[in-house]
């Protein structure tokens, strides 16, 4: 049987693929029942003691856990509704751009940020929102007394998602730009025809023909509530901002590799994913009903 | 019918070209003063006089960075690194993304795999059971630590996948009647075929691997063997959280405006070169790969 | 930046100190200084000495004491580590784990130090030793904080050292040891066994001292000063009395920092000394009079001492401008104030700039202000923070201590070899700090240093004791004196450790303080996150408070906003950690 043999081979395709899977992210998921236990290093993870719950009831009494979920889900959802927004405004500019050349000219710049790690750039904001930085020297000139925006729990969240939306947005917008080359043109010449003007093309015709990627990308962004990302915040707060920017991830960080609280630190970590897993099954299965769409 | 070239229109379109120019210079200005600052003589840097244009234009910096050993001793592992992880992720990636690419008809586990797939995405053990298993295959401290955990990229699988799916099933059918195997098949139709999204995942696969710095500060012991955005992040880490709690506002922003900023602004635009010497070559095809690999009609 | 001015300061003392390589070794390195910790000690020592003919000492089976603690072994033995990287720049192609500095103390040891793996930053190495433990993988040997020796203590991943200490501690690390009357080995103690080697810091930084100009108290005719009033009548007078002479009103009271206190060592300008005179113990963790722990700025005392100064800046005495100074010590480098709290160490920063700006300052120190019993308060630092730890189960735990007392013999100026003269050059030349190199971050003073020294200097002044038999610290700061005594002023290197001994070591020596020491240090899981908030909250409350824009009043509300805002989350936290140990 042909399709018979053919299927061994796709296993074999697989195969190899899956086996660094399991090596790499299963195997750690054993270490993790670290977070059930009362653990002891020296008895290793099945030699120590077995509580159960214990570590998660223990999670819901620290006043610390419900500022870092707030904290996590407030600056995740900022970021996605941005993310969503932004990029589709700039998608929609861009569309309306005649000059190649200039378009070409400003993708090219716009995409560059994506590629650039949060470890350089957030150096260079670090700079820019000092004392005597180019930030602070813009406000001056209307003038406003220097912010030590870094330092302060009401500016730090608005730069950490301007900072997100700096970096992403051009990238985001191509999903846009895809699909708005994907309008028929007949639905314009035919709006022109009507006398219809730019502004209400946009609206009847432009907006209607990407409403699908927008419901789509604002479904699929739902796996993301729990992510606020822990490379960029990592790199950008300090303790003087914990307060309004310590997230899951880098609250796990910090207790697990700095206060030695594993057992506890791997229960936020594995709370976590549970939920983001769960958040992403919904979005799969809304995706699928609504927009009529299969990630895979 | 109201003309495109009406005055009315012009206006519009001169407003949005200003507007899309202002928003492309805000997505320079940062990068501008770096380059500026890293130009730039070190007393005006630290004295925060620098905008977009050095001042008393000097390449000190640059020549400093050059006799850092250290700097290119991670700069070179930064190198291996991409060259290791991204060959690795090219042959997996396209591997798995031409298995699970066949329907679950013709491929029964398919749909296991790719749930499992997902699920290795979003699950985590964390930091601490992460380390440990690393420990346990005796990696640490050598170049596979870096490489192999990050061999398989869920999401370019998933995106070239989508590509391969894309293609016309007539393709594969037809190649099949004429005898070919699936490896054939793969290597000599799927692959040529897809090259805008293969440059797109490998673009990707090299920017990971280029970017990463964490794995670098938990997983190496020595300084020596840290990768280039490891190194940078401990540079630049100077300010300890212990060293930070203890300050008060004030002197955390004289400790902010002291630092080595020339020096640090050329290490960063050195280690963004390799970055902008390859995006612009791809970019011509990841517009393609990346639409034609997340939208699945 | 204080941290780094407190670093500045003790840096030239280590330097000053430091510069006299050559001095004689007051050490003797007799086997018998095994006697001087007790007879138990050296029962067991003996005893041990002979059960040990299996760690490469059997050519002389029969040593003790520091012939025992400096014996080099035979055969060589490795020592994993984990390092913290200096920003040092060494030289000749050295490396982090081959240098002039690993070459000199394995030739005297024979041990071979490896390192198991290095981290640059204290969070870094924090972290490795964290990730260490996690997956119980201990270097052989280790420097950890006291969270982590705790956490290795229960899980009893530690070699207990009681035996290697006592056998093979030399006479100079025990000494020191027993400097703290027993306080850093019992940090580093569990259930009677010695888990870890403690550093030892000098007891004197914590006192905050009062500093006046001794020219201006004579000129007008004041007495010293002993109690809170007395303190504010000097004040009073400097104000208004025109003590310089000058014919303009351009004094100032006493000077502040716009920290207010510093809680455990001092700096110039903390008002810590204010709080401890009405028994307020700010930033420190204290027992309260029902034992509860309690943290020391939310006391009730503190309001009678946050009353006392807010009175004190309304009428003047304490300078209007003091939270505005970018460098605190501004007003005493200019000679604009002749009244200020500082620790014993203010001759040598930032005192020595007033006297070379004014020749005439007569600066002394006095125990003051007194609390309402006439005694003199203060709190204290802890005297230990950090400890070599010895992995269980490692073959040759005395290495790690025979290490211990190789540095710190040189560290002590006390290694008088040729070898140990080349890293003084070698440091001098290169600017390579030698005590980075050292394969543990871990430095032993006595605890009593100042003290000690003020006493024996004294006591060679009046011709009690020869000079000759100091320990070279001692004999550096005898040999000043001396040359100080000689040409007053001339020499600002020699005026420094000169005055600060001859004024602020003479008040340690000599004042019966009640000493109050926090119950607690370091850092609980809720302090991680919300510590900066509270700490800026008291920090603003305080100030404000002083300088008068907020009310008395507003310190209940600091306390009740403290305790709501984590404050008693911690509370619980600290008592549980300290009821733990």
């Amino acid at each position: 049987m042909r399709s018979r043999k053919n299927e061994l081979h796709y296993n074999l395709m697989v195969l190899p693929g899956i086996l660094i899977l399991i090596l790499f992210s299963i195997v750690p998921i054993y270490y993790a029942a670290m977070a059930f236990e009362n653990f002891k290093p020296a008895r290793g993870v099945a030699g120590s003691e077995w509580i159960g719950l214990e570590n998660f009831t223990y999670m819901f009494q620290l006043p610390d856990s419900r500022q870092i979920f707030f904290n996590t889900i407030f600056l995740a959802v900022l970021k996605i509704i941005a993310n969503l927004i932004v990029p589709l405004v700039f998608a929609l500019l861009l569309n309306e751009l005649r000059q190649r050349f200039m378009r070409r000219t400003i993708q090219t710049i716009v995409y560059l940020p994506h590629f650039l790690s949060w470890v350089l750039l957030a150096t260079i904001f670090f700079d820019l929102f000092s004392l005597d930085g180019i930030a602070n020297k813009f406000i001056g000139l209307f003038g406003i007394d220097p912010v030590l925006f870094y330092a302060s729990n009401k500016w730090f969240p608005a730069i950490i998602v301007a900072t997100d939306v700096w970096k992403e947005f051009g990238f985001n917008a191509i999903v846009y730009l895809a699909a708005l080359t994907g309008i028929n043109p007949v639905l314009y010449e035919a709006a022109s025809i009507d006398g219809a003007s730019r502004f209400r093309q946009l609206w009847h015709v432009t907006l209607p023909g990407v409403r699908t990627t927008i419901v789509l990308l604002a479904t699929l962004a739902l796996g993301n509530v729990m992510n606020a990302n822990f490379d960029q915040i990592f790199n950008m707060y300090n303790p003087l901002v914990y307060q309004s920017s310590d997230i899951i991830d880098t609250y796990v960080y910090r207790v697990g590799l700095n206060d030695l609280q594993y057992s506890l630190a791997t229960a936020v970590g594995l709370l976590k994913s549970v939920v983001s897993f769960i958040l992403v099954v919904v979005s799969y299965v809304m995706a699928s009903r609504f927009a009529n769409y299969r990630i895979f | 019918m109201v003309g495109r070239d009406s005055l009315q229109n012009r206006i519009i379109d001169r407003t949005i070209l200003t507007l899309l120019i202002l928003v492309t210079l805000a997505c320079l200005i940062p990068l501008l003063h770096t380059v500026a600052v890293s130009f730039s003589d070190k007393t005006a840097a630290d004295a925060g006089q620098v905008l977009l244009t050095p001042i008393k234009p000097t390449t000190a910096s640059y020549e400093k960075v050059l006799e850092d050993s250290k700097f290119f001793g991670a700069f070179l592992i930064s190198v291996e690194r991409v060259l290791l992880g991204g060959l690795l992720n090219f042959v997996l990636t396209i591997m798995m993304a031409y298995g699970l690419s066949k329907d679950s008809r013709q491929f029964r586990m398919r749909n296991v795999y790719m749930w499992f797939l997902v699920f290795t995405m979003l699950f985590n053990g964390g930091i601490v059971p992460w380390f440990m298993t690393i420990k346990s295959y005796g990696m640490l401290d050598s170049i596979w630590a870096l490489v192999l955990p990050h061999a398989v990229q869920v999401f370019n699988v998933i995106l070239l996948m989508n590509f391969f799916r894309n293609l016309p099933k007539e393709l594969s059918e037809a190649a099949e009647i004429d005898g070919a195997g699936p490896w054939y098949i793969m290597t000599r139709l799927f692959v040529p075929l897809s090259l805008p999204a293969i440059a797109t995942v490998t673009l990707f696969s090299i920017v990971f691997h280029w970017n990463s710095f964490f794995d670098g500060l938990v997983l190496m012991n020595k300084q020596e063997h840290y990768p280039l955005q490891t190194y940078i992040q401990t540079l630049v880490a100077q300010l300890s959280a212990q060293a930070m709690t203890s300050m008060s506002p004030e002197q955390l922003a004289q400790a902010m405006a002291v630092s080595n900023r020339t020096f640090n602004a050329a290490k960063i635009i050195i280690s963004m070169i390799p970055i902008l010497l390859i995006y612009p070559f791809i970019q011509r095809f990841f517009i393609h790969g990346i639409t034609l690999g997340s939208v699945k009609e | 930046m204080k941290k780094m001015k407190l670093l500045t300061a003790s840096l030239a003392l280590a330097l000053v100190l430091g510069a006299c390589g050559n001095g004689s070794n007051g050490n003797g390195g007799g086997g018998n200084s095994s006697s001087a910790n007790g007879g138990s000690n050296t029962a067991s020592s003996n005893t041990g000495s002979n059960a040990a003919g299996d760690d490469g000492s059997s050519t002389a089976p029969q040593l003790s004491g520091d012939n025992l603690a400096y014996e080099k072994y035979n055969d060589p033995v490795t020592l994993n580590i984990g390092f913290k990287i200096p920003d040092d720049k060494l030289k000749d192609g050295d490396t982090n784990d081959n240098n002039i500095v690993s070459r000199y103390f394995e030739s005297l040891t024979n041990i071979k130090v490896v390192h198991a793996w290095e981290a640059k930053g204290d969070d870094a190495f924090k972290q490795k030793v964290n990730l260490a433990i996690a997956s119980d993988d201990l270097p052989d040997a280790v420097v950890v904080d006291r969270n982590q020796l705790r956490k290795l203590i229960d899980n009893d991943m530690l070699e207990d050292l009681t035996d290697s200490l006592d056998k093979y501690g030399s006479k100079l690390v025990k000494d020191i040891y027993a400097s703290t009357e027993g306080r850093a080995l019992a940090d580093a103690t569990f259930d009677g066994k010695v888990y870890g080697l403690p550093n030892v810091a000098i007891d004197a930084d914590a006192p905050s001292l009062l500093w006046v100009r001794q020219d201006w108290l004579d000129k007008l005719k004041l007495p010293a000063p002993q109690t809170m009033d007395d303190v504010e009548k000097i004040a009073q007078a400097f104000v208004q009395q025109d003590p310089d002479g000058n014919g303009k009103n351009d004094t100032v009271g006493i000077t502040g920092d716009k920290q207010v206190v510093y809680g455990q060592k001092p700096n110039p300008n903390g008002f810590d000394s204010i709080f401890s005179a009405f028994h307020a113990f700010p930033k420190n963790w204290i027992k309260d009079a029902d034992g509860n722990i309690v943290y020391g700025s939310i006391t009730p005392e503190n309001k009678e001492a946050l009353a006392k100064l807010a009175d004190w800046y309304k009428r003047g005495l304490i300078d209007k401008q003091f939270a505005l100074y970018k460098e605190t010590q501004e007003p005493i480098v200019a000679n604009k104030t002749g009244i200020f709290f500082g620790p014993w160490w203010m001759p040598y920063w930032p005192l020595a700039d007033s006297v070379t700006n004014d020749t005439k300052a007569e600066w002394r120190a006095y125990a003051a202000p007194a609390d309402a019993s006439g005694k003199f308060v203060t709190h204290m630092a802890p005297v230990t923070d950090r400890y070599i730890v010895v992995r269980k189960g490692y073959e040759h735990p005395e290495a790690a201590v025979k290490m211990l007392n190789v540095f710190t013999r040189y560290e002590r100026r006390q290694d008088n070899s040729a070898d140990a003269k080349k890293l003084d050059d070698y440091a001098a030349e290169t600017g390579v700090h030698i005590r980075n190199f050292y394969p543990f971050d871990l430095l032993l003073d006595y605890a009593d240093a100042v003290v000690k020294r003020y006493n024996d200097v004294q006591q060679a002044l009046e011709g009690k004791i020869d000079p000759n038999t100091f320990d070279p610290d001692t004999k550096l700061v005898y040999d000043f004196t001396v040359l100080d005594k000689e040409n007053p002023k001339k020499n600002m290197d020699a005026w420094k450790p000169a005055t600060a001994y001859a004024y602020g070591g003479k008040v340690l020596a000599e004042t019966d303080m009640e000493k109050v020491y926090s119950v607690f240090y370091g850092m609980t899981r809720t302090m991680e996150t919300k510590w900066t908030t509270l700490e800026k909250l008291e920090n603003e409350t305080f100030l404000k408070i002083i300088v008068g824009d907020l009310p008395l009043d507003a310190f209940d509300d600091f306390v009740a906003q403290w305790k709501q805002l984590g404050g008693d989350q911690i509370t619980k936290e600290v008592t549980d950690a300290v009821n733990d140990k």
